[in-house]
C-alpha cells in the first residue's frame, strides 16, 4: 500500500512539476522568439515564476457565479484535474517500468482524454453564462472532432504492432525499427491532431486569450482556475501526456540509442531520461508553432479535420492493413487482433477464407465510412457553420 | 468522362480524392500481387511453428516416479 502510493507520487509530483515549468519554459522560448528576455525577475533567471504565479492564484478570492450549480461548479475542475492525472497510470517510463502495465492500456489513454469533455461540459454549463456554455460546445466539438483522427493514427499503429499494450509498442519499436520512419505519413497527422485537440495555437479557438477570456472556463477564479490551468485539456497537461503518447507511438517512447554500449543498470536510469528528452522535443515545437502561426477560423478548423486529415487518415488506415495482409499473408494475427481482440485469442479459425473476408469488410467499411464522412463534413461546413 | 471528372474532383476535393486512392491501392495490391508473385516463382515461406513438434511414436512407458 504504502510502496503503492509512493510510486504514484513519484510518477505525479514530477510530472505536476513538469506542467508548471513548462509555463516558464514556454514564456522563455517565446520571448527568445520574439527578440524579448522573457519572465527573468523572480528567482535565478525566473526560476521561481511558476512558484509565483501558483501563490497568487491560491491567494485570490473564489467567486461563484449567481445562480451557479454550485456542486457542478466545483467538481467540474476536479473532474478534469484527476482524470487527465489518471491517464499516466499506464505510461512506460522504462522496460516494465509504469504503474499499471495494463493490456488494454492505450485504450485506457483514449478513454481518459475523451471523459474529461464531461469536465468541460459540466464547467461551461454550470457556471450560468451563455458566454462559458458556448465555450464548451465549441470546444466539444473541436475535441470530438480530433479525436477520430486520433483514434484512426493509434488504430493504425495497433494493427501494426498486434497489441494495446504501451510497453509492447515501444518494444515492438525496439526489435524492429521506430514508426516514424515506416509510418512517416501519419506522424504529421497526429501531431496536427494534437494541436487540436490541447487547443494549442494555430487551434486555439475556444480559449482565445485576446477575445473569449478562457472560454468555458470564464467564470472560474483562484483555486478551481489553477487547477484547470494546470492540467486541463486546454493546455499545459493535456500538452506533455499528448507528446509522451507520440513519443511512444512515432518515436520509441523510453528506448535509448545505442542501448547495447550501456550497462542495465545504466539503463534502469537512462530509459526514462530518454523519454522526457524525446517529449521535450516535441513540447518544443509545440511552443515553436505557437510562436510562429496565427489563429485559424472556426470552420476552417473543422474544414481541416473533416475534409483533409480524415479521408487521408483512413486510406492510410487503409492502405497500412491491406500491406499488413500482403507482406504477412498467413500469420497476420495482428490484423485479426486489431479487430477482435479478444475472440481470436482463443479461436483457431481459416485464415486464407479470413483474409478475404477481412478484405471485403474493410473495403466496404471503408466506403461507408468515407462517404458519411463526406456527408458529416458537407452538412457541417453548409449549415452549421 | 469518367476521367474528367476525376480530375474535377481531385481540384475541388483533393484530400478525398487521395484518400480514396490511398485507400482503395491497398485492397487492390492485395489482389493484384499475388498472381504475380506466383508467376514469378514466389514460394510463400512456412508459417512460423506455434508448438513444439510432437514424435510420432507410442508414448514410452514410464518407469517409477518419472512422469
Amino acid at each position: 500500500m504504502l510502496l503503492s502510493l509512493i510510486e504514484i507520487f513519484a510518477v505525479i509530483l514530477p510530472v505536476l512539476l513538469g506542467i508548471a515549468y513548462l509555463t516558464l519554459a514556454e514564456r522563455k522560448i517565446m520571448g527568445s522568439m520574439q527578440r524579448r528576455v522573457g519572465p527573468n525577475h523572480i528567482g535565478l533567471f525566473g526560476l521561481l515564476q511558476p512558484l509565483s504565479d501558483g501563490i497568487k492564484l491560491l491567494l485570490k478570492e473564489t467567486i461563484f457565479p449567481s445562480q451557479s450549480d454550485k456542486i457542478f461548479f466545483i467538481s467540474a475542475p476536479l473532474i478534469i484535474f484527476t482524470v487527465n492525472l489518471l491517464g499516466w497510470a499506464t505510461i512506460p517510463f522504462g522496460e516494465g517500468n509504469s504503474i499499471s502495465d495494463m493490456e488494454l492500456g492505450i485504450i485506457y489513454l483514449l478513454a481518459m482524454s475523451s471523459i474529461s469533455v464531461v469536465g468541460i461540459i459540466l464547467a461551461g454549463w454550470s457556471g450560468n453564462s451563455k458566454y462559458s456554455l458556448m465555450g464548451s460546445l465549441r470546444t466539444t466539438a473541436q475535441l470530438i472532432s480530433y479525436e477520430l483522427v486520433i483514434g484512426l493514427t493509434i488504430l493504425t499503429i495497433i494493427g501494426v504492432v498486434g497489441s494495446y499494450n504501451l510497453n509492447e509498442i515501444i518494444l515492438f519499436q525496439k526489435h524492429s525499427i521506430i514508426f516514424l520512419l515506416p509510418l512517416l505519413p501519419l506522424f504529421p497527422i497526429l501531431f496536427i491532431s494534437a494541436l487540436a485537440e490541447t487547443n494549442r495555437v494555430p487551434f486555439d479557438l475556444v480559449e482565445s486569450e485576446s477575445e473569449l477570456v478562457s472560454g468555458a472556463f470564464t467564470e472560474y477564479s483562484s483555486f478551481s482556475f489553477a487547477l484547470i490551468f494546470l492540467v486541463d485539456k486546454l493546455e499545459y497537461g493535456a500538452m506533455i501526456s499528448m507528446c509522451t503518447l507520440i513519443n511512444i507511438l512515432f518515436l520509441g517512447g523510453y528506448l535509448v540509442p545505442f542501448s547495447y554500449l550501456f550497462s542495465d543498470f545504466l539503463l534502469i536510469f537512462l530509459e526514462p531520461l530518454f523519454l522526457g528528452l524525446k517529449t521535450c522535443l516535441l513540447l518544443f515545437i509545440f511552443i515553436w508553432v505557437r510562436a510562429t502561426l496565427p489563429r485559424v477560423k472556426f470552420n476552417q478548423l473543422i474544414n481541416l479535420n473533416w475534409k483533409c486529415l480524415l479521408p487521408i487518415t483512413l486510406g492510410l488506415f487503409m492502405l497500412v492493413i491491406s500491406l499488413l495482409i500482403l507482406i504477412f499473408p498467413i500469420d497476420n494475427i495482428n490484423i485479426q487482433y486489431l479487430f477482435l481482440p479478444f475472440i481470436f485469442k482463443n479461436f483457431k479459425i481459416n485464415k486464407k477464407f479470413f483474409n478475404k473476408f477481412l478484405i471485403l469488410i474493410l473495403i466496404l467499411g471503408f466506403l461507408s465510412f468515407f462517404i458519411y464522412f463526406i456527408y458529416i463534413s458537407n452538412i457541417l461546413t453548409k449549415n452549421i457553420i | 468522362m469518367i476521367f474528367n471528372a476525376i480530375r474535377k474532383a481531385t481540384f475541388e476535393q483533393p484530400f478525398a480524392v487521395w484518400g480514396l486512392a490511398l485507400g482503395f491501392a491497398g485492397p487492390a495490391l492485395v489482389l493484384i500481387v499475388p498472381p504475380i508473385r506466383d508467376y514469378m516463382g514466389f514460394v510463400a515461406p512456412m508459417s512460423i511453428p506455434e508448438s513444439y513438434p510432437l514424435p510420432n511414436r507410442p508414448r514410452r512407458p514410464t518407469i517409477g516416479y518419472e512422469d
